[in-house]
């Protein structure tokens, strides 16, 4: 009773203050204890990746002919063991680590910035632009662009420009609908129609209406996007086609571990782990962000 | 309805035009080609196996023969695979993929609408957010992960199931599991999702007030409604199934079309990559078709004219 008491007590005293959109958003997230905690793992992850590896007696693509099928083991520094030619696990994990969230966050970025042009050039014209350019959209959708990029992949060489490229194209469609179908109907909102009765300008409706509106889907779905293209340089470099040796990324990792699985089952596990957890912990920052964002769900 | 049909399918001519005229075009700008083995032929049988197969002929009228066989359906000779021609390997391959993704449908279905169901029930409550954290798990944890842990589990260290191949159906329970659990997580989360959104509605309220019991008010009144979302991500499921198969099939072997496809793509097998590209691309058209009209036939808010 005396808490709730001194807070309204605290709340009287203090000036009468606005929260913007983010703020409240911003407090809603923190009580996601899921996202928060998260967010914590994935910072963890992201500093163990960029340093981890200068920690290490080791380095990734060195061979340790003393240390072949080694098991995880502290004496010696190879943390999580070594491969059949005795690479250090630890380092090259953190080394695949580099590359596929390198990837993750590149690609996401071009599909970001084809995706939301395309989107809100399409909604705001509006009409016939926007016929022709989700018509296109649309069939592009149609496409089974994995075949496509494994065929690139296959045809054109492993290298990791082409898989942003590649990677980047697929994901903007999604970006560009999800941007277009926003601008449409905000266009048209209740609470832009009300800003505007109240005397505010057009920039000032797009500035502080429009784009904070805008913003936090495409926030939600670059995070939900990040995972997703991780999730698919695996997949190529699982089955051969992404990053070639002596480089790596989890996907290749996990692979090399699958085929010696009975032998070093330590080689699958721990690439699966991390990748694993990589993925769990972007789908749930994801999940809370929406929550946050949207809250007439909650 | 049928109308309606008729026009989705010849709507989705130029899209299947249009990736044909794809695909021909990177297959044939790639370097490298089907014949290139570690040993040279001798020029004669090049010449010869060239002539064959119509790639001494300029692009454009490969490219025209190529269109008028499609048109009929025949998606010419395999270049591996001498003998077969790239409809016999669709016809050989295709029935194995399809069984494979229907078991991994049913098996999504089967558990991950009652646990959405489960969650909805109980929202906000330990069983709701433990079953929508393992639900999270399932969609983080890719299928190619997923299988060789799986494999280990069960196969490498303990001798409950088969490891590979297809002798039994005891053989389909890991690449099941692998391929469907993802799908089975999505399932669940949305049907969860859309069950709240019904049970707050207003219509469940009046059947509440009206004094229905409970059970009939769930299961003729609110689930059906409820089960639209997830009616509808079958057609996003179904192209899922198909690209994680090329994966499953390609770690258990199993001699399914997603494993001749990424062989062929290896091997620059460039009719039977062509043929079941195509193949995969009609299936989406003809998949995404039946889901909308079951769609129709669920919610008759949604008519198509």
């Amino acid at each position: 009773m005396t808490k709730s008491g001194e807070t309204l007590q605290q709340a009287a005293s203090e000036s009468v203050k606005g929260r913007s959109l983010w703020q409240d958003a911003g407090r809603r997230l923190v009580k996601n204890r899921a996202a928060v905690v998260s967010a914590v793992i994935l910072g963890l992850l992201v500093l163990l990746v960029i340093f981890g590896p200068m920690l290490s007696p080791h380095d990734y693509y060195t061979q340790d002919y003393d240390a072949i099928w080694q098991p995880p083991t502290l004496s010696d520094g190879h943390l999580l063991g070594t491969d059949s030619i005795g690479r250090d696990l630890f380092v090259r994990t953190l080394a695949g680590g580099r590359i596929s969230l390198m990837i993750g966050l590149v690609a996401t970025l071009v599909s970001l910035i084809i995706g939301v042009a395309y989107g809100a050039i399409a909604g705001y014209f509006g009409g016939k632009v926007d016929t022709i350019m989700m018509r296109l959209v649309d069939i592009l959708y149609a496409m089974p662009f994995l075949f496509f990029v494994i065929l690139l992949m296959v045809f054109f060489g492993r290298q990791i420009f082409l898989i942003f490229i590649a990677i980047g194209a697929i994901n903007w469609l999604d970006m560009a609908r999800i941007v277009r179908g926003q601008t449409l109907s905000l266009k048209n909102k209740e609470f832009v129609e009300a800003a505007r009765m109240a005397g505010a300008s057009s920039a000032s409706v797009i500035r502080r209406h429009i784009v904070p509106n805008l913003l936090g889907v495409v926030a939600v779905y670059v995070t939900l996007t990040i995972p997703q293209v991780i999730l698919f340089e695996s997949f190529l470099s699982f089955l051969g086609l992404g990053v070639q040796e002596p480089a790596t990324s989890w996907g290749s990792l996990v692979k090399e571990g699958a085929d010696e699985m009975s032998r070093a089952p330590w080689l699958l596990v721990y690439p699966a782990l991390a990748l694993a957890v990589t993925l769990f912990c972007f789908n749930f920052i994801g999940d809370g962000l929406r929550d946050a964002l949207d809250p007439k769900d909650r | 309805m049928i109308g309606y049909a008729v026009r989705r399918l010849l709507g989705a001519i130029p899209t299947l035009f249009i990736l044909l005229t794809l695909a021909f075009a990177l297959i044939r700008t790639a370097p490298g080609g089907p014949f290139d083995l570690e040993k040279q032929l001798p020029p004669e049988i090049e010449a010869n196996l060239q002539a064959k197969y119509h790639l001494d002929e300029p692009l454009y009228q490969q490219y025209g023969r190529y269109l008028w066989d499609v048109a009929r359906f025949d998606f010419g000779p395999s270049f591996q695979y001498r003998d077969l021609t790239v409809n016999q390997l669709i016809a050989d391959g295709f029935p194995v993929s399809l069984r494979l993704g229907a078991f991994s449908l049913l098996f999504a279905l089967m558990f991950g609408v009652p646990a959405g169901l489960m969650a909805a029930f109980r929202q906000n409550r330990p069983t709701d957010y433990g079953l929508m954290t393992l639900a999270m798990l399932g969609i983080s944890i890719p299928n190619f992960v997923l299988a060789p842990l799986l494999i280990l589990l069960m196969a490498v260290y303990n001798d409950w199931l088969p490891a590979g191949g297809l002798g039994s159906p005891l053989h389909y329970v890991i690449p099941v599991i692998a391929l469907g659990t993802a799908m089975m997580a999505y399932v669940a989360r949305l049907t969860r999702g859309a069950m709240i959104e019904v049970l707050r509605s207003n219509y469940v309220r009046t059947a509440r007030a009206k004094g229905l019991p409970t059970r009939v008010i769930l299961f003729r009144h609110a689930l059906p409604a409820a089960l639209t979302p997830v009616v509808s991500f079958m057609g996003p499921a179904a192209a899922g199934i198909i690209t994680g198969s090329v994966v499953i099939e390609t770690i258990f072997g199993i001699p399914g079309l997603g494993r001749f496809f990424v062989q062929g793509a290896l091997n620059r097998d460039y009719t039977l990559v062509m043929g079941v590209v195509l193949f995969y691309g009609m299936l989406i058209i003809v998949f995404n078709l039946l889901v909308d009209l079951l769609y129709a036939w669920l919610d008759p808010r949604v008519a198509y004219k």
